[in-house]
């Protein structure tokens, strides 16, 4: 019997090597027993049932390459070429073997009564039956194996795919408001304008780098993070207060970056932002149990904080949490009272699962 | 032009200010941080324009609208919002992109200026808390309009809620018709019935009915029924 693996589609079957190991071992095995059960009634060659094996390798190997050629095809495609092989092999292969015995071993033909000659046909169409029903379905199998891999192999594509349109950027609306507050500051304070512009071009290029790493110290990220927060300091003026409460222990944790700066950017966009006297804004850091775990916590409710825009930047840094640690991420947001949302991020101590 | 400068950054506002000094015409009265200092800030100065941020804390510049009794003309800003630029063009409301330039605030004054030009109604005797531009701001739904009470045809009440015909639009409004009653120019709209209010101007015919009741027809086609009482009153009004 045969046994073969196809990779889908047009492409070459990729187990060729088993297939000829399992057609030669399969018919190998069947002649043997045919042979010793040849002997036990008196026969003396092994000969006729070789050449009767011997035509069924060729015949089925013709059979495996016509559905090569026909590119693999489905099940109901292959079915009557491959039933009227089963059919008529076996005369071919009958046939041969009387001719071997009378030719070649100069037997005497002794015609067999037809009952006899009817069950040798059946006992072919049944062996020719049992290799094209396990051929076609290990290339079936083979096939849906395909399929499956590619799905998987897609979903990876999509998946990363996905991932890098998940980085965030910064946000149109803040450099617009960030240029506006700056094209005043020119004429009202010129060295906070130049300083401005320093903090606004570091920042800028922080995000620019940040698209092609795919980790960063928290060191780095809250350096970005400040220059953001003195930015929008400018705009709010008195209205936003920053505390930071970082653990020093934490400073070397990595975290994708970007990642503290859309919850900041979350907290001022929904918190202070839209308070008319404004409100604290505290990032606090810690290193525990080996998952670095980041708070930031802003006036606000949940309401302001999900109204409107559904926090698009929140889902999806939860999202690109996801892809890259799977469950032991998470990013939370809640209100810790009635006037302050806290926004919690825990980021295991081990490497990201997903390179890009 | 008096204007009003609504924003919530102490450098927008200054900025904006400071882009308007080359225009003479305008003269800013005023300076509001939130909705709530808008809203005073506007009874109190009555401006002919305000210059509105969309995004401001406690309440949009939409909310703020919503509130006014008398809607002056309005000229939104924004930095960057995708949302609100859309909003702004399907409702065909003008708005300006922060930072803002000369040349669009030009363009945006001189639109200002004709449509205080084109709106010079006269004022009714009954203390009026705008400045007399007679416009409302309706959202309905993802909807709004800026409105002049003269191009609304129709005024039907559903419970609460009044529904406004004008053009092709019947938004709800959340007012009662007594209450919009209260500050309509008597010498415009006609209180037909319980339930609605026409705008004299824009009858197209009268249909005596029995017992005195009238059946007028609208220009937009719609038909308001005038009891006999309201149909003597309708009569003495239009002189016939």
């Amino acid at each position: 019997m045969a046994a073969n693996t196809v990779a889908g589609g047009a492409s070459a079957p990729a187990g060729a090597k088993i297939y000829y190991v399992a057609q030669v071992c399969g018919w190998g095995l069947y002649g043997i027993v045919q042979y010793l059960l040849a002997r036990n009634r008196g026969a003396t060659s092994v000969l006729p049932v070789a050449v009767w094996c011997g035509i069924g390798i060729l015949g089925t190997h013709f059979l495996r390459s016509y559905a090569s050629r026909r590119r693999w095809q489905t099940i109901s495609q292959l079915i009557l070429p491959f039933a009227a092989a089963a059919l008529l092999m076996p005369t071919v292969m009958d046939a041969a073997r009387a001719g071997a015995s009378v030719l070649l071993l100069r037997e005497h033909f002794t015609a067999e009564p037809g009952w006899l000659l009817l069950a040798h046909y059946f006992q072919g169409v049944l062996v020719v039956s049992i290799w094209c029903a396990v051929f076609l379905s290990t290339v079936e199998a083979g096939k849906r194996r395909a399929a499956e891999m590619e799905a998987l192999r897609l979903a990876l594509v999509a998946q990363v795919a996905q991932f890098r349109a998940l980085r965030s950027q910064l946000q149109p609306h803040f450099l617009f408001n960030c240029l506006t507050s700056l094209l005043e500051l020119i004429d009202e304070d010129k060295d906070r304008a130049k300083q401005m512009v320093v903090r606004l071009s570091e920042l800028l290029r922080y995000t620019l780098r940040a698209e092609r790493v795919e980790t960063v110290s928290l060191k780095e990220e809250l350096g970005a993070v400040q220059d953001y927060l003195s930015l929008e300091k400018v705009r709010f003026e008195e209205r936003l207060q920053v505390r930071l409460d970082i653990d020093p222990a934490s400073l070397g944790a990595q975290l994708p970056p970007m990642l503290l700066q859309t919850l900041v950017e979350n907290a001022v966009k929904h918190g202070i932002a839209r308070l008319p006297a404004g409100g604290d804004l505290t990032i606090a850091a810690r290193v525990s149990n080996r998952d670095l775990q980041i708070h930031v916590t802003n006036a606000g409710t949940l309401s302001m904080a999900t109204e409107e825009s559904p926090t698009v930047g929140l889902e999806n840094a939860r999202e690109r949490l996801r892809l890259m640690y799977g469950h032991g991420a998470s990013l939370t947001l809640a209100a810790l009272d009635d006037r302050t949302v806290r926004a919690a991020a825990v980021i295991p101590a081990h490497a990201p699962g997903i390179s890009t | 032009m008096k204007a009003l400068i609504v924003d919530d950054e102490r450098l927008a506002r200054s900025a904006l200010r400071r882009v308007l000094q080359s225009h003479k015409e305008v003269e800013v009265v005023g300076e509001a941080a939130s909705s709530e200092e808008a809203l005073s800030a506007i009874r109190r100065f009555l401006p002919d324009v305000i210059f509105l941020d969309v995004e401001m804390p406690g309440g949009s510049g939409f909310d703020l609208l919503e509130r006014l009794e008398d809607v002056p003309i309005v000229i939104f800003t924004t930095a960057y919002d995708e949302h609100a630029v859309r909003a702004f063009e399907i409702n065909a409301l003008d708005y300006l992109v922060k930072p803002v330039t000369a040349e669009r605030l030009a363009a945006a004054l001189a639109r200002a200026e004709k449509a205080l030009a084109t709106t010079a109604v006269p004022q009714p005797p009954n203390a009026r808390t705008g400045a007399g531009l007679e416009q409302l701001f309706v959202r309905d739904r993802d909807r709004c309009w800026i409105v002049r009470l003269c191009d609304i045809v129709l005024m039907e009440a559903e419970g609460n809620y009044t529904r406004l015909h004008f053009g092709t639009n019947a938004p709800l409004i959340y007012r009662s018709l007594s209450a919009i009653e209260e500050r309509l120019d008597p010498a415009s709209f006609f209180r037909a019935s319980r339930y609605q209010i026409i705008n004299l101007r824009c009858i197209e015919n009268l249909e005596s009915e029995a017992e005195g009741r009238l059946v007028v027809r609208l220009t937009n086609g719609r038909r308001a029924e005038i009891s006999r009482r309201q149909a003597r009153r309708l009569r003495a009004l239009l002189s016939f």
